[in-house]
């Protein structure tokens, strides 16, 4: 049993401060390239370009000058799940996957293992994904300021108010969100301690863990739970005592500058992305 | 507890402060198990999904109202996309569709059976939004040849 | 007293999110023991590690490669070892023990450790009662009560008895006076020198409040910056005020007034600790006998 530390793993809605290019450019730029790219990501089925969009992750990713050691950090506690679940798809997925652009060949049939290169590519393709988008996501959360994040996704959403959508309010709640998330992540660790401290079966983490029942999560989803609801009381109050009042009419002290950088850099993001979907049946393996 | 809500310009806005705050909240719950893994029940299977992600969901839609619930399971959903580790939660259709309706299924179930027994109301709203989870997330899977 | 010291943990370094951008250093070189049937207080400012290292102490935390952290025989670095056990031995009750509390009911919350050990019904019952009882809650009253309609102070004594009722040999708490009013405070403390007391039960008190340490610990350690600043008996530590003040805290009062009395000569230099201790050396100072010992410590009612 290593020590119990959450904070390692929130990787995602910690802002690492820098001075790099991706840091400095506008929230609704960052949002959308993340936007453009993982609809790229998602319907790239080939190894090419799979493997394009792994160096541009990678290239972002050197640009914001962000440690990829950090960032591999967050992928920790999936990676038992990944295995395992990149071994079910390898040995029993055989006939699900059609590969791109390749005869379908069975590697190896016994019983109902059924390994064909449809299999492999998908674990591959899968993977390759997976820690694009987790690479991504860090990095937009990582170089960008959670009230700017929150100021973009706003704007970005505001043209829709005409057809009712509470723009201000929505974004409110995602701030909300990603501001309590480190909190009640302490909160999560300190409760797993005293719970441990306390002859709790927690963390058999090293191993995969195959059923946590309902009472062991009980230990630590009742008191977080209540704790939660303590500090929304909280945070309602003081809301409520400022006269919080929605986004009606509301505007704002902070302007977002969307400049030549910013626009270069979507208009970049945005040609790859439409260019990786449009010849994604093109490449050629 | 001081309750505005009614009182001022909230009133036009389909959130109010408490419903803001509450779907923030229980969205960042939603975030925290997903993301370290807590209680995550793999049963080898072609779904292998997070049993308890879904259990902030149902809370907000029983406590807080569809709409609550509907936003919760958006973060759900989304967060579900961003992590998924098969392809059949890369799949919008299947991760982030099925998930809006967990909260709205709950909230139903309760307040039809609040006046009955609130208790059981209460078990039955969140075997239902597990059900809605799970059989819509299912559902989508096969529709979508997975 | 045995030979061999219950805790003892020897150039202990630890950080936190090791390998991060975050990464932080939260004790450098520490070194402490911990003997059998002491009653030793661990105090700092705020940040200092005092947290950090008592949470050493029942293996939640591991030490750095550096380091050994030894309780009762055992290596705690060495991942063969029981740490289930070392968990029973080192009761550990943290800062705001409350939200720990997850059971409908007191009485089940408080068996949640013994139960977790093994331990059968009939038994398990009576190491409930028995807790409650030490820390002052009726067991029949208390026992089918909701937890979380107490109030702040019963919940607390709730949690710190669902630590109780596992009968560690060491009992550590983590600032468990913090945010109880002065007598629920005087209470608590009073209840820890009855167990001790009655138990031989090992205490390590982590406060940062020095009334209170003073008067129910044997020997101090003063954590600065994640190393041990200063350590000694407690009237050793509070015989230099001003490298107490230095590190972030402060010395009880009445041991301040002494001090300066001392300093001009007026009084034999001894460290009082308490309020009657201290009206002793003044009447003493000022030629005077008192009518008993302790009688004019009426400020303070025990």
């Amino acid at each position: 049993m290593e020590s119990i530390q959450f904070q390692r793993y929130i990787t995602i809605g910690q802002y690492v401060a820098g001075r790099s290019l991706i840091h400095r450019l506008d929230p609704r730029t960052k949002l959308s390239a993340f936007l453009f790219l993982t609809l790229a990501i998602t319907f790239s089925r080939s190894y090419t370009a799979n493997a394009i969009l792994l160096l541009v992750t990678l290239g972002l990713v050197l640009a914001a000058r962000v440690s990829i050691r950090y960032l591999l950090s967050g992928l920790r506690p999936a990676l038992p799940f990944i295995l395992l679940l990149a071994i079910m798809q390898l040995l029993f997925y055989g006939n699900a996957y059609v590969p791109y652009r390749m005869e379908p060949v069975t590697l190896w049939r016994v019983g109902w293992i059924h390994v064909t290169n449809g299999s492999i590519q998908a674990v591959i393709v899968s993977t390759s994904r997976f820690v694009e988008l987790l690479f991504l996501t860090s990095l937009l959360t990582n170089t960008t300021r959670l009230t700017d994040l929150t100021h973009g996704i706003e704007a970005m959403l505001r043209p829709y108010r005409r057809l009712g959508l509470p723009a201000h309010e929505l974004s409110l709640v995602a701030t909300i969100a990603l501001r309590f998330l480190p909190l009640l992540a302490e909160q999560a660790e300190n409760i797993l301690k005293a719970q441990a401290s306390r002859g709790a079966p927690i963390a058999q983490r090293g191993r995969l863990q195959f059923v946590a029942t309902a009472r062991q999560l009980a230990v630590l989803l009742v008191p977080l739970f209540v704790d939660a609801f303590r500090r929304a009381e909280d945070l309602i109050l003081a809301m409520q005592a400022r006269c919080y009042a929605g986004g009606r009419g509301r505007t704002c002290y902070v302007q977002l500058q969307f400049d030549r950088t910013d626009a270069l850099v979507y208009g970049l993001t945005l040609v790859f992305s439409a260019a990786m979907l449009v010849l994604r049946n093109w490449f050629p393996i | 507890m001081l309750d505005l809500d009614g009182d001022y310009a909230m009133r036009e806005s389909s959130l109010s402060v408490r419903k803001i705050v509450i779907a923030g909240v229980l969205s960042a719950i939603t975030i925290l198990l997903g993301w370290t893994r807590l209680g995550f029940i793999t049963v080898p299977s072609i779904v292998a999904d997070a049993t308890i992600m879904h259990v902030p969901v149902i809370v907000g839609g029983v406590v807080e109202g569809p709409v609550v619930g509907t936003i919760v399971g958006l973060i759900f959903g989304v967060f579900s996309f961003i992590q998924g580790t098969i392809p059949a939660f890369k799949d919008v259709l299947v991760a982030i569709l099925p998930r809006l309706f967990i909260g709205i299924t709950a909230w139903l179930v309760y307040i039809a059976l609040k006046r009955v027994n609130r208790y059981a109301a209460v078990v039955v709203a969140s075997v239902v939004g597990s059900l809605t989870n799970t059989v819509g997330v299912l559902g989508m899977g096969v529709v979508r040849g997975y | 007293m045995s030979q061999q010291p219950m805790i003892r943990v020897s150039e202990l370094h630890f950080a936190y999110l090791r390998g991060t951008p975050m990464e932080v250093t939260a004790l450098r070189g520490i070194c402490l023991e911990v003997r059998r049937g002491e009653r030793v207080g661990i105090i700092g400012r705020a940040g200092s590690g005092k947290s950090t290292l008592v949470q050493h102490f029942n293996g939640l935390l591991r030490p750095d490669s550096t380091g050994q952290v030894l309780v009762a025989g055992s290596d705690l670095g060495d991942p063969a070892t029981d740490f289930r056990r070392i968990h029973q031995q080192i009761g550990l009750v943290f800062q705001t023990p409350e939200q720990q509390l997850f059971e409908r009911l007191v009485g089940d919350d408080i068996a949640f450790g013994p139960k977790q050990l093994g331990i059968e019904r009939p038994e398990r019952r009576e190491r409930v009662r028995w807790a409650m009882e030490m820390v002052g809650l009726d067991f029949d009253a208390f026992k089918d009560r909701l937890t979380l309609s107490l109030s702040g102070g019963e919940m607390r004594k709730v949690a710190v008895a669902g630590v109780l009722a596992l009968r560690p040999e060491v009992l550590v708490l983590d600032e468990s006076t913090s945010g109880l009013d002065p007598s629920s405070r005087r209470e608590m403390l009073r209840r820890l020198d009855r167990l001790h007391h009655e138990e031989n039960t090992t205490l390590v008190l982590v406060s940062s409040s020095m009334e209170e340490i003073a008067e129910h610990v044997d020997r101090v350690y003063v954590l600065e910056n994640g190393s041990v600043a200063m350590h000694g008996s407690v009237r050793e530590v509070f015989a230099h005020p001003e490298q107490v003040r230095k590190l972030g805290l402060d010395v009880p009062q009445v041991t301040a007034i002494a001090h300066e009395l001392a300093l001009v000569g007026l009084t034999d230099g001894s460290v009082p600790l308490s309020v009657p201790e201290g009206a002793e050396l003044l009447l003493a100072a000022l030629g005077l006998h008192s009518a008993q010992p302790g009688a004019l410590g009426t400020g303070d009612a025990r």
